[in-house]
């Protein structure tokens, strides 16, 4: 893994999970990890958070005689949310212009020799 | 481990934090156990990491949230805790003054040994060199040729000694010097650590 996975992004990986459907701790888990890999105990506490902050709600349903605690999230999570993707998409175009206007500068660059020697 | 130890160390390692976060946890961590749907007797730490991991990453963010709880309660109990602490400490100083004067005077002991043994190292180092240089003489004074030989064996062999002993007090001494350091490194570090913490 080259990138690291900050706070405010697993947050808002967590909470788009979640605006699409309610989820208990292990299908979050394993959704999050298809995108990237976390570790198992790494969910907990963002969980514990975003729900303190009220982003997130829960309750509980009964399964097979044991207990499944289902994460939904709030009204001002999905207001979090918004937030945490606009920012996100900020960063990236930047990132991107960035690193692709390198890129063709570079390339720019070579032609102009290539085609410097041609003549 | 299987499951049951694994929630057992668990509970153990969260047992000083509060009910609620400690309750909190153990369900989370006790649901989530059951959905992996393991063997019986199957290592979870191989595929979840091992209690202690867990519990420090819990304790970690409990810990912020507990202080800023605590900063929303109010001041008045942070006051009380201190006060109390300052009392108590108040009180033992019959026993922390001498304690911390036993340990410093040790301490200050133990580096003026090392500081000795080091100088007399050197005394002895050099008081062989004199004597080398001063048995010099003796051999244009020796009469027969075997008698300059000793002299200047004698001589030769004082140096070579001195040379050994001076040596070996640098050495010491830099010995001396690095332990000093590590010992306040450490006492450092361990500070640092629990001030992270």
């Amino acid at each position: 893994m080259t990138y690291q996975l900050t706070t405010p992004l697993l947050d808002a990986c967590v909470l788009a999970i979640l605006n699409i459907e309610d989820a208990y701790g292990y299908t979050l888990t394993q959704k999050v990890k298809e995108v990237v890999d976390i570790s198992e105990s790494t969910l907990y506490p963002v969980l514990r958070r975003l729900q303190k902050d009220n982003y997130l709600s829960t309750y509980d349903e009964p399964f097979q005689g044991r207990n499944r605690r289902y994460y939904h999230i709030t009204d001002a999570g999905k207001e979090r949310l918004d937030f945490l993707t606009n920012e996100w998409e900020i960063y990236k175009t930047n990132i991107d212009s960035l690193l692709h206007h390198t890129a063709e500068t570079s390339e720019k660059e070579e032609s102009q020799i290539t085609g410097g020697e041609n003549n | 481990m299987n499951k049951e130890k694994f929630l057992e160390t668990l509970r153990k390692k969260l047992r000083h934090l509060p009910k609620e976060d400690l309750e909190d946890a153990m369900n989370y961590y006790t649901e989530y156990l059951d959905e992996m749907q393991l063997q019986d007797d199957e290592d979870v730490t191989k595929r979840i990491g091992t209690p202690s991991d867990i519990a420090r990453e819990i304790i970690r963010n409990s810990t912020d949230k507990h202080i800023e709880l605590q900063k929303e309660k109010g001041s008045f109990t942070n006051n009380k805790n201190l006060l109390t602490l300052i009392l108590l400490g108040i009180c033992t100083t019959p026993i922390t003054i001498p304690l911390i004067a036993v340990i410093v005077t040790l301490f200050v002991a133990c580096v003026s040994v090392a500081f000795a043994v080091v100088v007399s190292i050197i005394a002895v180092g050099v008081s062989l060199v004199i004597a080398g240089i001063a048995v010099l003489p003796a051999i244009i004074w020796a009469v027969t040729i075997p008698q300059k030989l000793v002299c200047l064996g004698i001589s030769l062999f004082c140096l070579g000694i001195s040379i050994l002993f001076i040596h070996f007090a640098i050495r010491l001494s830099h010995i001396c010097a690095r332990t000093i350091a590590n010992i306040f490194k450490k006492i450092i570090e361990t500070r640092n650590r629990k001030q992270v913490i």
